[in-house]
């Protein structure tokens, strides 16, 4: 990673006639001048908007704060997050996500290797997995409600196809609302899966995949034995673009799907937080809340990078 | 190859084809089931969910999102807004990613490690006291208060990627343009903006489906009927009807129109950019 | 407000003054010429009036009475005009304007729910007492919703009293009454436990005899229960003080025979997640025979049931009881002004346009929505629907209401309520479990204040 950050900068050099006469150290001086000011603009909207405001959730989040009022309770809302169980739920919900990405890796993989087969209509499927990719996650997570609604289309079928028993209030009960949540990110993020997976294995030479298929590799072996390890760059990819959503995008989802019920059991930690400073006011709490959420999402986007780093080397 | 091993092939790559069809039936029915119930009754959706549209010349649905959403103007502040915030992203971004790309200055890792580790801010964490700054400032429910997030938070992602196109750009040419004393604000527009258009295609792409599909930033800071975007409009549609399934399907399948015609128009750049960088 | 926010507010207030100065210079108009006469835009929000008829979609706003009213006000005060809004259902909309009030960009003028949905936004909200006369107290009735600690004349009035919801009572299809057995012009059983096999006996006939909605599980039936097990007001306001607990006895045996509702044979599943026009939808339908509703159900079942359509109280708890033959309502919605407007005046007019005698008497005329508050207006020859009168009859009697207690709860111990409620519902947690989580969260919030 180090070298292909370095790779094809070019290091300063007098390249102007009239530059030259000045002593090595002013031209280098005015290069990286030129270059801080390039970065300016861009470090002051990310400081301002991005970076300055975690400081004030850092603050606040001693304190009680309704948006105009604040006074210092020292660590009182730490304290309630861990004591009132909030914390221990918020996690739970967000790692059951996090759980999920396995689950979706290998179906793209395995939808993957079969589409590289080449059957009929093969890119034709291709673009059709990837309509719901296309779409956004608000009108991906309301179908998804209006499908497993207690008198929806899912229990309808249930009924109809004489299976009665097993029609259930889908959203009403924790497991079956988060079985919901979970096929609709599936449902949305197959075709993503599958495309990023197609366009490696379409720069990889075929003449591995083909000689693998004349040894007479059924396609498991070929799947584990070599696709994987081709993609592999691949799949750290999407883990890594899947992991980051679970714990910076999934307020949408649930918004859309469940409102974070019932009884919070399927709310994550953006959607309590959202609660917590608009519907309660309780702008100190929500703000302790961020900071654990800073804390968990930037420690394991660094854990990532770290397995990413020595993967890379291996 | 034998016979029977053919016949093996021909049944395997039957069932390939079979379990191919299905998911892809999966991918597409839903989106079938949404088109249909746009010309139902709330009446007819209850009575049974299941089936078909007693009156394919029933449109109430659309009539609703016609009369009390304004549609057309929530298209036009969409597609005001991501301009707006694009032309800012790549005012920000285009020089930034070259000068990390091309340029070796010191703190340059440190700096840019800073502006990667940025993309891993959950936003709610920003936005709450963004929030209480913008509402100080007066600039809540104000089109540029989204421009301005939404520029914000596209440019680490924006650096990113640029950069790392920017890396791969010829270095005789830039050099060449130095020589001719072109000076770098007139080399970044004249040389290297035309060679990565492409990449800022991509950039583009990636943002403008972030922003067409963000909720929270809009919800939060946008009030008024008049300033809001597509998405907001449409996740309102369900608490303001109170559980209209096909009148909220409707609404669904107007928010789901332009991303489809784009990516049918655009479908190489898109995919080449989720490709690159699909961060959701 | 603290004076830091203040100055910022008033700054802001002289920027915006100039910059309209200098637009107005530019533009070489005499509109800021005479500042009194400037043309005024309202902002209302709205979440308790009808804008739409879910039996006839293609009913434009401008078909219901509040956008009428609206316009006849605009008509009258030339250079006034009115923005109405309909933001999302609840509790979304307490959200958003809460939002918007930290940044004092609410609405001017936000008709919502009285009681604390009110008063937990009262940082927000303009006292009223200086702008109501002591002819708005007589002629209008329910200002005990709209007034700290619910007692007019000694707390603070933040609304004005917007309508009456009726009493809430049980809807029923007598059809499908009829069908099972079941007379459907007679009171039905007097308790919950002789009111239950009355459910045995409709079910019996085929049909689901309830269903129930998200909100109405626990607004129209629990909290009508509870609260007669605690004799009324003064026993919520002990729950909510602490001196009482949810998971006392009386409390607890009123969850754990709620929950038995959620009977399949009973209710028709998926309660936690039906929205309430939904529930309405499958009443119309015939999948179910009774809804629990209030008075502003009446014109949309009326259109979807014809002669079909009754209303029976719902059954008293038990024979212990003291507020017998009751039911959950009253004034529970309000016009409120937010304390951050700049157009005060005209907010007030604006109300008082809408509460006054010749709109009151066209709302009570258009039959929609919830009943009118009034009481210079003759309802009996103009209500054309004999289910409003009777509606009306009802909530004129005090010792057969209880007002609504979510209004009564604190905003965050009814939003606890509700969520606790459906895992309770679906017997994912015991009745034990959810009376004591609403303990917790009520102490949690005693602690905090």
């Amino acid at each position: 990673m180090k070298n292909a950050f370095d790779a094809g900068v070019t290091v300063a050099r007098p390249a102007r006639a009239g530059l030259l006469r000045l002593p090595a150290l002013r031209i280098e001086a005015r290069t990286n001048l030129i270059a801080y000011l390039s970065l300016l603009p861009a470090f002051a909207l990310v400081a301002a908007l991005m970076w300055y405001p975690l400081g004030v959730a850092l603050y606040h989040s001693f304190t009680e704060w309704d948006g105009l009022n604040s006074s210092w309770v020292g660590l009182q809302n730490y304290r309630q997050i861990v004591k009132t169980g909030d914390l221990r739920l918020l996690l739970r919900n967000n790692l059951i996500f996090l759980l999920s990405i396995p689950g979706i890796l290998a179906i793209s993989l395995v939808v993957t290797v079969l589409l590289y087969e080449g059957v009929a209509g093969s890119r034709f499927f291709r673009s059709v997995y990837y309509l719901p990719t296309i779409l956004s996650t608000v009108v991906v997570g309301f179908l998804m409600k209006s499908l497993f609604w207690s008198q929806g289309l899912v229990n309808s079928l249930f009924d109809t196809l004489g299976l009665g028993s097993g029609t259930r209030d889908w959203l009403g009960t924790a497991n079956t609302a988060f079985m919901v949540l979970i096929l609709a990110f599936y449902w949305q993020t197959l075709g993503q899966g599958v495309l990023i997976f197609l366009s490696t294995l379409a720069n990889i030479s075929t003449d591995i995949l083909d000689a693998a298929r004349l040894d007479g590799a059924g396609w498991s072996q070929r799947l584990v034995q070599i696709i994987v390890p081709l993609l592999r760059p691949a799949i750290l990819y999407f883990s890594i673009v899947n992991v980051v959503w679970v714990f910076v995008g999934v307020f949408t989802l649930v918004y859309a799907v469940t409102g974070g019920g019932p009884a919070y059991q399927t709310t994550p930690m953006d959607f309590m937080i959202y609660l917590r400073a608009f519907q309660s006011d309780d702008l100190g709490y929500a703000s302790a809340l961020s900071v654990i959420l800073l804390v968990i999402a930037t420690g394991v986007a660094w854990a990532q990078l770290r397995i990413f780093d020595r993967m890379e080397t291996e | 190859m034998t016979t029977t091993s053919r016949a093996t092939t021909f049944a395997v790559r039957t069932l390939i084809f079979v379990v191919l069809a299905l998911i892809a039936f999966a991918a597409v029915a839903p989106l079938g089931y949404m088109l249909v119930n746009t010309v139902r009754t709330s009446a007819e959706y209850i009575i049974d969910p299941l089936g078909w549209p007693e009156d394919l010349t029933y449109f109430d649905n659309y009539r609703v999102l016609y009369y009390n959403f304004d549609i057309l103007r929530l298209f036009f502040n969409t597609l005001l807004y991501i301009v707006l915030a694009q032309s800012v992203s790549f005012v920000l971004s285009v020089p930034a990613a070259f000068a990390f790309a091309k340029t070796n200055f010191p703190y340059r890792r440190t700096l840019y490690l800073f502006m990667i580790g940025s993309l891993a801010i959950p936003p709610i964490t920003f936005i709450v006291p963004d929030y209480v700054l913008f509402s100080r400032l007066g600039w809540v429910d104000r089109p540029w208060a989204i421009v301005l997030l939404w520029a914000a938070t596209s440019v680490p992602p924006s650096v990113f990627l640029l950069a790392a196109l920017m890396r791969g750009l010829p270095r005789e040419v830039l050099d060449a343009s130095k020589v001719d004393g072109a000076s770098y604000g007139r080399m970044l527009l004249g040389v290297v903006l035309p060679m990565s258009v492409p990449g800022l295609i991509t950039v583009t792409i990636f943002n403008v489906t972030t922003w067409w599909n963000d909720l929270l930033i809009p919800l939060i800071f946008l009030q008024s009927d008049a300033h809001k975007t597509v998405t907001v409009a449409v996740a309102g549609i369900f608490g303001r009807y109170n559980g209209d399934f096909p009148l909220l399907m409707t609404g669904l399948l107007m928010a789901s129109v332009p991303p489809i015609v784009v990516y049918v128009g655009l479908q190489r750049y898109i995919q080449k950019g989720l490709v690159i960088g699909a961060v959701k | 407000m603290t004076t830091k926010a203040h100055s910022i507010q008033s700054r802001r207030r002289v920027l915006r003054a100039g910059a309209g100065a200098a637009a107005g210079l530019a533009l070489g108009l005499p509109r800021i010429r005479r500042a009194g006469a400037a043309d005024v835009e309202l902002t209302m929000w709205q979440m308790i009036f009808p804008v739409t008829d879910p039996n006839d979609k293609s009913k434009k706003p401008e078909d219901f009475w509040i956008h009428q009213a609206i316009k006849r006000f605009e008509e009258a005060n030339p250079g006034t005009s009115v923005k109405l809004e309909d933001p999302p259902g609840a509790p979304e909309t307490f959200t958003k304007y809460r939002t918007a009030s930290i940044a004092k960009n609410g609405p001017d003028i936000f008709a919502t729910w009285s009681g604390h949905y009110m008063l937990d936004m009262k940082q927000y909200l303009e006292p009223l007492d200086p702008y109501v006369t002591t002819e708005d107290r007589a002629r209008i009735f329910g200002w005990e919703a709209a007034t700290e600690g619910f007692k007019p004349g000694e707390g603070t009035t933040y609304g004005i009293p917007a309508g009456t919801d009726g009493v809430v009572c049980f809807f029923t299809n007598k059809e499908l009454l009829q069908k099972a057995g079941v007379d459907p012009e007679a009171p039905l059983p007097p308790t919950f436990d002789e009111f239950t096999a009355l459910l045995d006996q409709i079910k019996a006939s085929g049909t689901t005899p309830l269903v129930l909605s998200n909100q109405s599980f626990v607004y129209h039936t629990l909290n009508y229960w509870t609260a007669q097990v605690v004799n009324g007001a003064p026993g919520l306001q002990e729950l909510i003080d602490g001196k009482r607990n949810f998971s006392d006895p009386t409390t607890l045996e009123v969850a754990r025979k709620w929950a038995t509702l959620s009977n399949k044979d009973w209710t028709i599943p998926g309660t936690p997640t039906m929205e309430e026009s939904q529930a309405a939808q499958l009443l119309f339908a015939g999948k179910a025979a009774m809804i629990t509703s209030g008075a502003w159900f009446i014109r949309d079942a009326r259109v979807a049931l014809g002669d079909k359509l009754g209303m029976v109280k719902i059954p008293d708890f038990n024979a212990d009881v003291t507020i017998k033959d009751a039911g959950v309502g009253g004034p529970g919605t309000v016009y409120v002004v937010s304390n951050y407007s700049e157009k005060k005046d005209a907010a007030i007019a604006l109300i008082k346009h809408l509460v006054s005698k010749e709109e009151q008497e066209k709302r009570a005329t258009a039959n929609e929505g919830a009943l009118i508050n009034v009481n210079d207006v003759d309802y009996t020859t103009l209500y054309n629907e004999p289910l409003r009168l009777q509606q009306q009859q009802w909530v004129s009697d005090p010792a057969h209401v209880i007002f609504w207690p979510d209004n009564v709860y604190p905003f965050e111990l009814i939003t606890e309520i509700i969520q606790r409620a459906q895992t309770a519902w679906t017997g994912d947690s015991s009745p034990e479990e959810f009376m004591k989580q609403l303990d917790q969260k009520r102490d949690e919030l005693l602690g905090k204040s």
